[in-house]
């Protein structure tokens, strides 16, 4: 048995050899001996990995092959190979068309609210359930607050279309305090947008609080009891303890969040808009659907695909750099 | 240990203030579970129907769902898509994640970058859908199965946990002339459980509440999945769904009891692996959490 663990230590130590040393013929030739080593002894997971490797080729890396239809004018008769190049024709569409515009805004702008105003959401809630100390109740408001994160869109849609529609609970409501008129509420563009923010966050927030839950778990108990000892009342100790424990995981999940500012919830807005509130609703992935798939305009949805999917590699990566500047290697998505 | 006053105070606020917000959570769901077993006279009233009125308690609405063709074979389907997708998506993430998760692999970096960077860049609906096309898979329920198979997100949560796995184990299997495949079937796997467990579930949820590419690539009604049933019955209101829903005799019930119907009943299986996903809900978000 130490044989062969003893080989695989060797070679693991030699694969980290500093690269100028690597040169010396002695070190190059032990190398290749060790490589050759390991390619025996792992060779069957080669075969392991065959297929993962073909359903990742087939099911990303086409359909990433396939954004260049964005630079040809797409015709499916001729394939993707065989429709012609029109260069940058539909990037240039896409930026005077001001339909996409407005779908690029709109996209900021509900993401943005989003993420803003749903940001202090989740860590209020683990604040508040982290001063419950009856476990049996705590784990019942979880439970409770985190439920409609696994119920799909379309039934979480289907729900808020009937509690905001006239003769809903809401108009209800609404009539107890002496209102006359029932309201369309989701004809209306800025009740649309509140409902959109609103009830995404009302989604989330359970789910969220998972993760400030388990910061806060990891606070040093030891902090608080020499605080207590200090006189430091709850609220201080808040102040000066809890809340900036917790600053450094709001922060990196804030800034990781911008990352993925492009995309604005499709199947929430999918499922809750209607053409009477297209001038806020309407977003990037939307819009895509409507040209590329209704209208079959692929180039055109695939274009704008691609600028998409590009920016926010982009926002990804910048994102990233800053967390890593803010916190540290450790707040690294990688 | 005794409390000063304020901290009552304190945490009488802070309980009604959470009972309020699981309340007002509860409270879409238990609307709809109220108008679902009401009588029509019962439900066009007026008012915040949380709980069902007994005196008009009634069945009606899941009486005529059950008869409903449509919501029967987007249920089927549903549950087909669910448990093989889950199955081929656990069988490849685990075969995947195993290689990935040796650091002295050959290539092993290389490989575990071509996945990570669909995690960073993805083609999009078109060329998606362009692909399933050309497969020749539209209207085929394997188009939908396939979807999520090679999530690298899984597949490095799958890597991190193996990685925990002690190495001594496999040496020693290895020494008695056993393959990688063997051991990982006979020992990493059995030995991951707990991962496969909670992998599986995030899964299984996905799939079930997954619609989007049930609308690109299907177009029949009968390899329909029940999301996109419940789309059209809930959102679009389409006149053949109800056609075929109240051709079941329609006496005492309206649209609002049938969707408040259909809406818990969509939420039924949800709820019955509720239990199971809490105990391993926590667990998955922080295996997300690790990285390596």
């Amino acid at each position: 048995m130490p044989r062969v663990s003893n080989r695989l230590e060797s070679s693991l130590k030699l694969s980290r050899t500093p690269l100028r040393r690597r040169n010396h013929p002695d070190v190059r030739q032990a190398h290749a001996a060790d490589l050759r080593h390991r390619f025996r002894y792992y060779h069957q997971m080669y075969l392991m990995l065959i297929p993962g490797i073909v359903l990742l080729i087939i099911f990303r890396y086409i359909p990433i092959y396939g954004l260049i239809i964005g630079f040809k004018d797409y015709s499916f008769t001729r394939g993707i190979l065989g429709s012609e190049w029109v260069g940058l024709y539909y990037f240039d569409r896409a930026f005077s068309d001001v339909f996409f515009l407005r779908a690029l805004r709109n996209t900021f702008v509900i993401s943005g609210l989003k993420l803003f105003v749903g940001f202090p959401v989740p860590i209020l809630l683990a604040l508040l359930l982290n001063e419950v100390y009856h476990q049996g109740i705590k784990r019942t408001f979880q439970t409770i607050t985190y439920f409609p994160y696994f119920i799909s869109w379309v039934v979480l849609s289907g729900l808020f279309l009937r509690i905001f529609a006239p003769g809903g609970p809401v108009n209800y409501i609404r009539a107890l305090f002496g209102a006359e008129d029932q309201l369309l509420f989701f004809a209306i563009p800025e009740y649309f947008l509140a409902i959109v923010v609103g009830t995404d966050i009302w989604r989330r927030m359970g789910y969220a609080a998972v993760i400030y839950l388990a910061a806060l778990a990891s606070i040093d108990p030891q902090l608080y009891e020499a605080a207590n000892i200090d006189g430091a009342g709850r609220i201080r100790q808040s102040l000066h303890i809890t809340i900036p424990s917790l600053l450094p995981v709001a922060s990196i999940l804030l800034i990781l969040n911008m990352g993925f500012i492009l995309n604005a919830g499709f199947d929430q807005i999918f499922n809750m808009f209607n053409p009477l509130v297209l001038d806020v609703g309407e977003i990037i992935d939307t819009y895509v659907y409507k040209k590329g798939i209704v209208e079959f305009n692929y180039s055109y949805g695939a274009a704008i695909g691609f600028f998409k999917s590009v920016v926010g590699l982009v926002l990804i990566f910048l994102t990233n750099k800053i967390a890593v500047l803010f916190g540290g290697r450790d707040s690294s998505l990688w | 240990m005794t409390k000063s006053k304020e901290r009552i105070a304190f945490e009488i606020v802070n309980y009604l203030f959470l009972t309020l917000l699981s309340i007002t959570t509860l409270y879409p769901f238990l609307n709809q579970l109220s108008l679902s077993f009401s009588t029509t006279r019962h439900a066009v009233t007026p008012g915040l129907h949380i709980f069902p009125n007994f005196s008009e308690f009634t069945l009606a609405s899941y009486r005529a769902i059950m008869r409903s063709r449509f919501i029967w074979t987007g249920f089927r389907n549903s549950v087909i898509r669910t448990v093989a997708g889950t199955v081929l998506s656990l069988f490849i993430y685990g075969l995947t994640a195993y290689p990935l998760s040796k650091k002295g692999f050959p290539g092993v970096k290389i490989f575990t970058f071509i996945f990570v960077f669909t995690m960073l860049f993805d083609g999009g609906v078109i060329p998606n859908y362009l692909l399933i096309r050309s497969l020749g898979l539209q209207n085929s329920l394997i188009a939908l199965i396939v979807q999520g198979v090679v999530s690298a997100f899984n597949i490095i949560i799958m890597r991190n946990f193996f990685r925990s796995i002690p190495e001594s184990l496999e040496e020693s299997a290895k020494l008695d002339g056993a393959g990688d495949i063997t051991i990982f079937f006979r020992i990493i796997a059995p030995l991951s459980k707990p991962v496969f467990a909670t992998i599986a579930l995030w899964v299984a949820i996905w799939h079930w509440n997954n619609w989007f590419d049930a609308l690109l690539y299907i177009t029949r009604r009968d390899r329909q999945v029940l999301q996109i049933i419940l789309r059209e019955i809930l959102i679009q209101n389409t006149g053949d769904m109800w056609a075929d829903i109240r051709t079941s005799q329609a006496q005492d019930f309206q649209l609002v009891q049938l969707q408040a119907a259909v809406i818990i009943v969509s939420i039924v299986p949800i709820m019955s692996v509720y239990p199971f996903l809490q105990r391993h809900f926590i667990k998955g978000i922080m295996l997300g959490s690790v990285k390596g």
